[in-house]
């Protein structure tokens, strides 16, 4: 019985995931013993919780058969907004920089539900559009200048060093957990949540699955969709304001988080196991992904490699994997005499 | 296709042309507006070359985005496929007159190897896409990384260059005042036009991108089509990536990276349909032209890139929801009862 | 229903309060944290820059145009240059001098945007090449074309271009650097360094200047890297490899950071996990490392000012531009302190304008 669970699990494409990020590991580990210290893991999943958050964000968005490619702009602009605002009116209070945030957040998600939900436009062109114009906006609001570390307001920064507990080393420094991951369960949880016991979150998975039967079904669709890229807009503010708080300093238009990690996130949920063209996917499929990604993306130099190699991997894992789970479900539904997209 | 409908105003809402005649009209109103603000500076001689000059690169990559996403895919992959390409191109060049070779022939190799690999790159695309079933963006999304890796890890992020003279010197070669690499993009964008317009692969591919169930039931050989398509949007990235490692006289990854989304916003303008199916290489043609000198004019004013980029997308986002009232009122005309609802289709 | 046109209401209201805060805050907040800042600067300058430019009115009818073309857009640092072109501009009447940069340090972006200004015929083209060798052909053209050119640190386009200005030379620079990390490190242990990328010329001789430094005069202290890590001058990226030098080294006890994203970073992670084993050495801009040069968490941070660097390097166009002969072997003066007695030599202008920064004087520079 139980072992039949195990397997059932392996079968899935997050089983399969996990078991190369294990494999992974071992070979990292093996070449490097440093890295297998509880203080690597605890600063990845620093380091990678505003991955995390907004690939949950990501995810409803991929159940619902859409792709945003604005999300990370609306996460610079929100956290940029909230730090120049919090600079310039000196009210140091991290409740405050997270609204501020989350309320830019959401009505730049509006702007994208509106957009795509009344004029039918299809979803990655809707928002490569209206990702350059939030950058526009927030530039119109309160300019593109780079904040450094001496400018940025303490509550930015000692939202960053804050951890839930330490642990020393040896050498004298010390390890700890940091306090973003109590948003990141949360949102985690939420999400979880939002997905499976409530009825919008099944309205997402029955627009994704096909917009006419969720139609039919009684969904009101125009609330589904402000819905999804609301929440979007709202994640992604929350990972604004901890990406600032992680680097402790913030150019909005040199960041990288604009100039490909959109794709890169999308990629990697759809490597855990969440279907581009909508209707599945889980949590847990999407922090495996994501969680594959961040290793490759960061643990090259344990290997002895330089940086140059980081794209060569993690392009030949995409495609790799790509490969097998497209190779398994082509089978599938051509047994299944499905032929449509 | 077919001609001689009942009125004017409806044969033009039921046509593409209308596409085209409102980019020409967007041309000449670009034309005429920046005359105006920018006066002799922007209709000098000398601003034409230059634009003639930075269109050729950007314009072959718009097209091979354009016919990806005619065929109702997507080539995210151009760019790195370009860099790929330059920088191996760059590699054989070097190693063929640096020790006293003949730089013609070493020329002549490199442009072959450049081409060779970006034909190649195009094809990895296609496999993927034909024969393991990934869908085209996921595929050229893992290839562009890939692409760029290899790239990368050959090159270790270093520039590439110390070509021969001659290399350099095809890059500003002019014929009659028209730069040369600016004839070569008319050339293909002539050719892929004729293609698209006269053959049966052509219209295939249109046929594809409407509907890629019944063009598969209708005999069309369709694994070979998309490995055609993408072959030719990677020789096409494999052109524009020798013309911008002549240009800027060496080969590195990283170069044209911004040009990536402009390629789809070009294409888009252009009148290409996203979902695929629908789109003329005139349409891009003209977008091309329409956004360079959009683009040159801006510089010229001192805009910062970030609000052309917004400029940009609202515009984007316009043209949509202007073909989205079109596509509607064409709908009115032809099936009164027909809901705009069946104008939305997966995207990918 | 109406719940939903409340909450939209409340929305609206919300949003505009907030614009007006910012709106409001924006003057509000400059003026107490820049003047004192200012003060310091201003009292060094005033003496170089009367006799900079004896009739700066006398032909004020002809106008120069001359365009400062940066890396890129929306860096700290590239701000702060955009300032010193604006006061160059302010500072004389006949020129018309403004920045202009490229999106994303693209070679190819800043190679088209040259053509445009060479179209437009500006007087002067002064450039921050991302990659110098990639913008040869260009500069060509520019110098067909006509127009002057002046690059800043890109000492591979001297003798092409008409001058290039550096502030210091380059590989001293680095050995600086290296020095003074060696002395943080008492003479031993194992040190890392990184770069913003190995096409960066002027990184490579810094790095080049601090690895020689330490190899001749400190035989204990090893280098872990070979190469050095490539941060591409991104906060996120050098924030990444620092963590990551750290788990795979750590042994470590020293960093030579020759960006100023990855001595910050360096700097945040030791803070961080309180690790005082590490002495970081590295480029520095005060509103970056300020603080940790400060709490000592960085023990040596040095570089230039990026406003008087844009300034030299525009009044290096200008006075080609007005015809004075800038002769080989001599010296001329760029109106900015560092630079006012700069050497020149086989195209390049060379300054001396290093800065190093204690926690004494950090608080005294505005960049």
């Amino acid at each position: 019985m139980k072992s039949n669970a195990i397997k059932k699990f392996f079968s899935k494409t997050e089983g399969y995931i996990l078991l190369i990020v294990i494999v992974y590991c071992i070979i990292v580990a093996a070449v490097n013993p440093n890295f297998m210290t509880p203080g690597n893991f605890l600063d990845l999943i620093r380091s990678s919780s505003w991955y995390w958050i907004l690939g949950f964000g990501v995810l409803l968005v991929l159940l619902s058969g859409g792709i945003d490619v604005s999300y990370t702009a609306i996460a610079i602009c929100s956290g940029y907004v909230s730090a120049c605002v919090i600079q310039r009116t000196g009210i140091e209070n991290l409740a405050f920089a997270f609204f501020i945030a989350i309320l830019i957040g959401l009505w730049f998600g509006a702007i994208n539900g509106f957009l795509i939900h009344y004029f039918r436009l299809p979803t990655l062109i809707a928002t490569l559009g209206t990702k350059t114009i939030f950058i526009g906006i927030m530039a119109a609001l309160v300019g593109v200048e780079a904040i450094n570390t001496d400018h940025l307001p303490a509550v930015f920064k000692d939202f960053g060093l804050a951890k839930l507990f330490t642990v020393p080393t040896e050498t004298g420094a010390e390890y700890g957990l940091s306090v973003f991951f109590i948003p990141l369960v949360i949102l985690g949880i939420l999400t979880w949540f939002i997905l499976y016991r409530t009825q919008i979150g099944r309205s997402v998975v029955a627009l994704g699955n096909s917009e006419v039967s969720a139609e039919r079904a009684g969904y009101n669709l125009f609330k589904t969709r402000m819905f999804i890229y609301m929440y979007v807009g709202a994640l992604a503010a929350v990972a604004g304001v901890i990406a600032i708080s992680d680097v402790a300093w913030i150019a909005p238009l040199s960041s990288t988080m604009i100039r490909g990690t959109e794709l890169t996130i999308i990629a990697a949920l759809i490597i855990g196991g969440v279907k581009l063209t909508g209707g599945e996917g889980t949590v847990f499929a999407s922090i495996i992904g994501l969680l594959l990604v961040r290793l490759f993306e960061t643990t090259l130099i344990f290997l002895g490699l330089t940086s140059s190699w980081q794209n060569f991997f993690t392009g030949l894992v995409f495609v790799a994997s790509l490969s097998v789970t497209s190779l398994q479900r082509a089978r599938k539904r051509r047994r299944m005499l499905l032929f449509e997209e | 296709m077919k001609k001689g409908i009942n009125s004017f105003g409806d044969r033009l809402l039921q046509s593409e042309d209308v596409n085209v005649l409102i980019l020409t009209i967007t041309f000449v109103a670009v034309l005429v507006v920046l005359s105006i603000v920018l006066g002799g500076t922007f209709l000098s001689a000398a601003n034409f070359q230059s634009m003639g000059f930075q269109i050729p690169e950007f314009g072959l990559l718009s097209l091979a985005m354009s016919l990806c996403m005619l065929a109702g895919g997507i080539d995210l992959s151009i760019v790195g496929n370009a860099n790929l390409s330059s920088v191996l191109a760059a590699y054989t060049l070097l190693a063929l007159s640096e020790n006293g070779g003949n730089p013609i022939i070493a020329i002549i190799v490199a442009i072959v190897v450049g081409l060779v690999v970006g034909v190649g790159c195009g094809l990895l695309n296609g496999l993927l896409i034909a024969k393991v079933s990934i869908l085209p963006i996921l595929a050229t999304l893992s290839t562009m990384i890939l692409y760029d890796g290899i790239a990368m890890a050959l090159t270790d992020g270093k520039t590439v260059l110390g070509f021969p003279l001659e290399f350099s010197k095809m890059a500003i070669a002019k014929a009659g005042g028209i730069p040369g690499v600016f004839i070569v993009f008319v050339v293909v964008a002539i050719i892929i036009s004729l293609v698209l317009t006269r053959t049966f692969f052509g219209k295939n591919i249109y046929l594809y991108g409407a509907n890629k169930t019944v063009s598969l039931f209708s005999g069309i050989r369709v694994n070979s089509l998309i490995l055609k398509t993408y072959a030719i949007s990677g020789l096409f990235a494999g052109i524009a990536g020798l013309m911008l490692m002549a240009r800027v006289n060496s080969a590195k990854v990283g170069y044209g990276d911004t040009y990536l989304l402009q390629t789809m916003l070009v294409s888009i303008l252009g009148g290409v349909s996203p979902t695929g199916g629908k789109g003329k290489v005139l349409g891009v043609f003209l977008g091309i032209l329409v956004l360079q000198m959009l683009q040159s004019g801006f510089t010229l004013l001192g805009v910062e890139p970030y609000f052309r980029n917004f400029i940009w997308g609202v515009v984007l986002i316009g043209v949509m929801i202007a073909n989205f009232y079109i596509e509607r009122s064409k709908k009115k005309i032809k099936r009164p009862k027909a809901t705009a609802k069946e104008a939305q289709q997966p995207v990918a | 229903m109406n719940k939903k046109k409340i909450f939209a209401v409340l929305m609206c209201l919300v949003l505009v309060a907030v614009f007006a805060l910012t709106a409001c805050g924006t003057p509000a907040e400059e003026t107490p944290s820049e003047t004192p800042a200012q003060e310091e600067p201003a009292q060094e300058t005033p003496a170089q820059e009367e006799p900079a430019e004896e009739a700066p009115t006398a032909e004020s009818d002809e106008q120069f145009e001359i365009v400062m073309i940066a890396k890129t857009e929306g860096l700290a640092w590239f701000d702060a240059m955009k300032r010193g072109v604006a006061e160059f501009n302010d500072d004389f009447a006949d020129v018309n001098a403004y920045q202009h940069s490229p999106e994303g340090a693209d070679a190819a972006k800043q190679a088209a945007m040259i053509e445009d200004y060479i179209a437009k015929g500006v007087d002067a083209i002064c450039c921050v090449p991302n990659d110098p060798k990639a913008l040869i052909p260009v500069v060509q053209k520019a110098k067909e074309a006509g127009i002057v050119v002046v690059i800043h640190e890109g000492e591979d386009l001297a003798g092409i271009a008409d001058w290039d200005v550096e502030v210091f030379d380059n590989y001293e620079f680095g050995r600086v650097m290296g020095q003074k990390l060696g002395e943080a490190m008492g003479g031993k242990g194992k040190y890392a360094a990184n770069v913003g990328g190995l096409t960066m010329q002027t990184h490579m001789q810094w790095w080049q200047g601090g690895t020689d430094y330490i190899k001749e005069n400190f035989p204990d202290i090893e280098l872990v890297n070979e190469q050095p890590y490539e941060d591409q001058d991104d906060a996120a990226i050098a924030y990444d490899i620092c963590k990551e030098i750290l788990r795979a080294h750590p042994d470590l006890n020293g960093f030579l950071g020759c960006t100023v994203e990855s001595g910050s970073s360096m700097c945040r992670l030791l803070k961080e996990t309180n690790n005082k084993n590490v002495k970081v050495s590295c480029l520095a801009v005060p509103s970056a490392l300020g603080e940790y040069i400060k709490e000592g968490w960085c023990a040596n941070g040095q570089g230039n000012s990026p406003i008087d660097a844009g300034y030299a390097t525009v009044m290096c166009a200008y006075k080609v531009l007005k015809g004075e002969t800038i002769e080989e072997g001599s010296t001329v003066d760029l109106g900015k302190p560092g630079m006012d007695n700069c050497n020149v030599k086989d195209g390049v202008i060379k300054g001396d304008a290093t800065i190093i920064f204690t926690p004494e004087n950090v608080d005294q520079y505005d960049f």
